[in-house]
């Protein structure tokens, strides 16, 4: 779905000073529906949703198989487009904007974290940090020297150099969350991060992410793992069939 | 039957990637019937005009240039067939795995994805046989319309089509079995964790042009077997398009120089008008043939030799040389040679007798420095002979004798000019003078400092004066150039086809290199890599291996032109060689580009950039 409107520099340097300048939400969706086409029928994934997350908020959303939960973590995540309605991250409706604008828009301002993962396959630990820094054209030395201080955060400096396929679940899984954090961007979002794991890295994943939180970060979890649905300082919602609505 | 059903079936339902290999090997054996069909076209037009007056040793050259390009465009269609099932059968590993641990027969896999094979490889050929004929058409259009001269007939080749059409089945089928083989003996734990057998490349030779070639050359790494094939058949149509360009201009330039070595450079003749209008009608190659009533024997042809005297000391002369030509009977003289086999001497020759042009020179003292096969001619009875006369009229030319007016003359060697289509001899001029018992030369060649008008016609009034004329032979030398350029014209789209099969290898292996890490690309651009990004990593991944490929088989392609193609071969000058290979490795990234672009669209066109690729 491309967009007419082109992105420039100046739009960039623009976006930057908006976001220099204090953002009150990190996340707001206005009216959002998302609609799939699938052959003849129609899949309604999200409807009408409305959200405002305000910066350094911990957002997490449950709910069952195929309520929308990840098309919702699409949109936030600037990955989709929405069929209407607006999607506003860090104050930017994003949803204007071209590709090439939303890739760099991602790089600096959100961190994923995939419930298989997803590292690039070809690329060591390090590597798979160092990639959206390098993304980023950081200073080649600092580089490295960030990248191998994040692994060690998630207990990982002695895996540096191993490919994906070496590390066990849980490593993979900690490697993703340090790629997550390499632009130090403000929005994480995590896409049901302990689902694989076993309890031990699980637990080191939710720490992280309250650790993330409270360091400022707005993190938006989708999870089913209690230990998170349950945490005191998050703020609770639930999607069932594209809608979406406080948890009781 | 039932094999058969369910390879149908699974094509069906993947009808991106069938598509994809349908056209991969369908567009090469399309080019190869093209190539098949406008080569042996091009082989009759080199005959035709051949048979005006190129001599057989050229047109032997262009033959087997012609030969060398079907022969090689052959293997490289059998090695595009097995890269192609090979890429396929690496994207169906796991398939593959699946199918074994669920408890599906080894026997049972194969056969499945040998019909599957077989079902494209059948309709390619089939399409692909259709395509050929269509472009054939439309090249012998392009071809009457280029030489509006020659008359075409149309006979379609029906049973030598199909002889190639059966080639490429049994081919395709045998260079199937390989890569479906491999694939299908693989541990089903290994083919069900692909990332296990990954084998990350080392940083390539193009790491240093920035990240995307870094993770370019990692990528390339991990498709060891499928990138070996692509490697091999990139190698091979870029050694083609190379041959074809720079063999083909050194082929080119060094006919060029034999022509312009055995009529020498800067020259106008001086001589009867009779005999030089035969005589140069004779050395050109879109001349008339000669004239059987000319034998150039009349005593008002003989230039005097005061005017000789005249010439040697006119302004701007380099050298001046005195020849005698005859048109003559001359026939095959017999040799005796031994046969090891039969243990006993026996004469070989027919006897042949043909017409010819002889020509006396005074060996010392020649403008030319024809190319010659044997040994130089040393005594007054020894004579070289043309190539058509040793074709045609000799059964081992080298040791037979040459028999005219009497006289037999001992072949030395084999020499290449093109006067009268290479039906000639060169032998010592006094003993030619002696043989027809005349005092003075026919014809006088003046090699000029260059061709200067004021020269030139100062030596025309010399030679009027003695009832002579004055024939410009650059303009002959000049034409004749011109007419081995215009052959050589012809076998421009030869090399052009070898590129477009580059850039369908090329395409074809990074669409299978980036549809098979289609995840790694969409997790890329998940974590903010811009499209242009993704789009440098393909271009960059084209590159890696296409310079792999490339650069040697230019390199390679270099080497065989000047030293394997051709005797004595020459080049334009000593820029031409780097010139030509950095033109190669110019189209060859051109190539890539071009290749990169569809690869590209179809994966913008099919990423979905949603989370949900990656569940599970």
């Amino acid at each position: 779905m491309p967009k007419e409107s082109t992105t420039t520099k100046d739009d960039l340097s623009e976006v930057d000073t908006e976001i220099s300048e204090g953002v009150q939400h990190a996340v707001r969706l206005v009216n959002v529906s998302r609609v799939y086409a699938m052959g003849n029928t129609e899949v309604v994934a999200l409807s009408d949703v409305s959200l405002d997350v305000t910066s350094g908020e911990l957002v997490v959303v449950s709910g069952p198989s195929g309520s929308g939960k990840t098309t919702l973590l699409n949109m936030i995540g600037g990955l989709d487009y929405p069929s209407s309605g607006r999607v506003l991250l860090m104050d930017v409706p994003i949803g204007d904007y071209d590709e090439s604008f939303r890739a760099t828009f991602r790089l600096t301002n959100t961190g994923f974290v995939f419930q298989s993962y997803n590292l690039i396959s070809t690329l060591t630990a390090i590597e798979n940090v160092m990639f959206p820094m390098q993304l980023s054209n950081k200073d080649s030395k600092e580089i490295r020297k960030d990248a191998s201080m994040l692994l060690e955060r998630v207990g990982l400096s002695d895996r540096l150099n191993h490919l994906p396929w070496q590390l066990s679940s849980g490593e993979q899984q900690r490697v993703a969350m340090a790629r997550a954090m390499a632009n130090d961007p403000p929005i994480v979002i995590a896409d049901e991060p302990t689902a694989n794991l076993d309890s031990e890295s699980a637990e080191m994943i939710r720490s992280l992410l309250i650790s993330l939180n409270n360091a400022g970060k707005t993190v938006f979890v989708v999870s089913h793992d209690e230990d998170i649905t349950g945490l005191p300082s998050a703020r609770h919602l639930r999607m069932d069939k594209g809608v979406l609505s406080a948890n009781a | 039957m039932r094999d058969l059903d369910y390879a149908s079936t699974d094509l069906k339902r993947r009808p991106f990637r069938s598509t994809t290999v349908l056209l991969s090997m369908t567009t090469v054996v399309a080019f190869t019937t093209f190539l098949f069909l406008f080569a042996n076209t091009l082989l009759d037009v080199t005959s035709a005009v051949t048979s005006l007056g190129l001599s057989s040793p050229l047109g032997v050259l262009y033959g087997a240039f012609i030969w060398t390009t079907l022969v090689l465009v052959l293997i490289l269609g059998a090695v595009v067939v097995s890269s192609t099932v090979s890429l396929e059968m690496v994207s169906r590993r796991k398939d593959i795995g699946l199918m074994k641990s669920i408890g599906t027969l080894v026997d049972t896999i194969f056969d499945h994805f040998m019909a599957q094979a077989v079902t494209l490889l059948l309709a390619s050929v089939v399409l692909g046989v259709a395509c050929g004929t269509l472009m054939y058409l439309a090249g012998m259009l392009w071809l009457a319309y280029s030489i509006p001269a020659l008359q075409f007939s149309f006979n379609y080749p029906l049973y030598q089509i199909g002889g190639l059409a059966l080639i490429y089945v049994f081919v395709g089928y045998f260079a199937a079995q390989k890569p479906i083989y491999d694939a299908v003996q693989e541990s089903p734990i290994s083919a069900l964790s692909p990332d296990t057998t990954l084998r990350v490349g080392p940083a390539g030779f193009l790491s240093g042009f920035g990240l995307s070639f870094r993770i370019a050359a990692k990528a390339t790494g991990r498709r060891v077997k499928g990138s070996r094939r692509v490697v091999v058949s990139l190698f091979l149509s870029v050694s083609l398009a190379s041959v074809l360009w720079i063999g083909g201009g050194v082929v080119e330039n060094t006919t060029d120089a034999y022509v312009a070595r055995a009529m020498g450079n800067n020259v106008v003749a001086v001589g009867h008008p009779d005999v030089l209008s035969e005589y140069y009608s004779a050395y050109s190659l879109q001349g008339a043939s000669l004239n059987e009533n000319v034998t150039f024997l009349n005593s008002s042809y003989v230039v005097p030799s005061s005017l000789i005297q005249l010439l040697a000391n006119a302004p701007g002369v380099i050298q001046i040389e005195s020849r005698f030509v005859v048109s003559t009977s001359v026939k095959e003289g017999p040799a005796i040679v031994w046969n090891p086999t039969l243990a006993r001497y026996e004469r070989i020759g027919n006897d042949r007798v043909s017409q010819a042009i002889l020509v006396g020179v005074n060996w010392s003292h020649t403008i030319s420095t024809w190319y010659y096969e044997g040994d130089p001619v040393s005594k007054p009875d020894e004579v070289w002979i043309g190539g058509k006369m040793a074709t045609s009229m000799y059964v081992d030319p080298l040791v037979q004798t040459l028999q005219v007016q009497g006289a037999s003359l001992s072949v030395k060697g084999i020499a290449f000019d093109i006067l009268n289509g290479g039906m000639v001899a060169i032998m010592d001029l006094s003993s030619m003078l002696s043989l027809w018992n005349v005092t003075g030369v026919n014809l006088v060649l003046v090699q000029l400092y260059s061709y200067d008008e004021s020269y030139i016609s100062q030596i025309r009034t010399m030679a009027s004066a003695f009832g002579m004329d004055v024939y410009r032979q650059q303009d002959v030398l000049l034409g004749n150039e011109r007419t081995i350029g215009g052959i050589w014209l012809l076998m421009q789209p030869l090399p052009v086809m070898a590129l477009f099969s580059a850039f369908l290898s090329l395409m074809y292996f990074l669409l299978v290199s980036v549809f098979g890490r289609f995840r790694d690309y969409i997790i890329m651009r998940s974590v903010g890599a811009k499209p242009s990004f993704v789009a440098k990593t393909m271009i960059a991944e084209g590159l890696g291996i296409g310079l792999k490929a490339g650069l040697p088989a230019a390199l390679v392609a270099a080497l065989v032109s000047v030293y394997g193609l051709i005797p004595d071969a020459t080049v334009p000058s000593l820029l031409y060689l780097p010139g030509m290979i950095f033109l190669i490795m110019l189209s060859l990234i051109g190539t890539v580009l071009l290749a990169s672009i569809p690869v590209y669209l179809i994966f913008i066109g099919r990423s979905d950039l949603r989370v949900s690729e990656f569940s599970a």
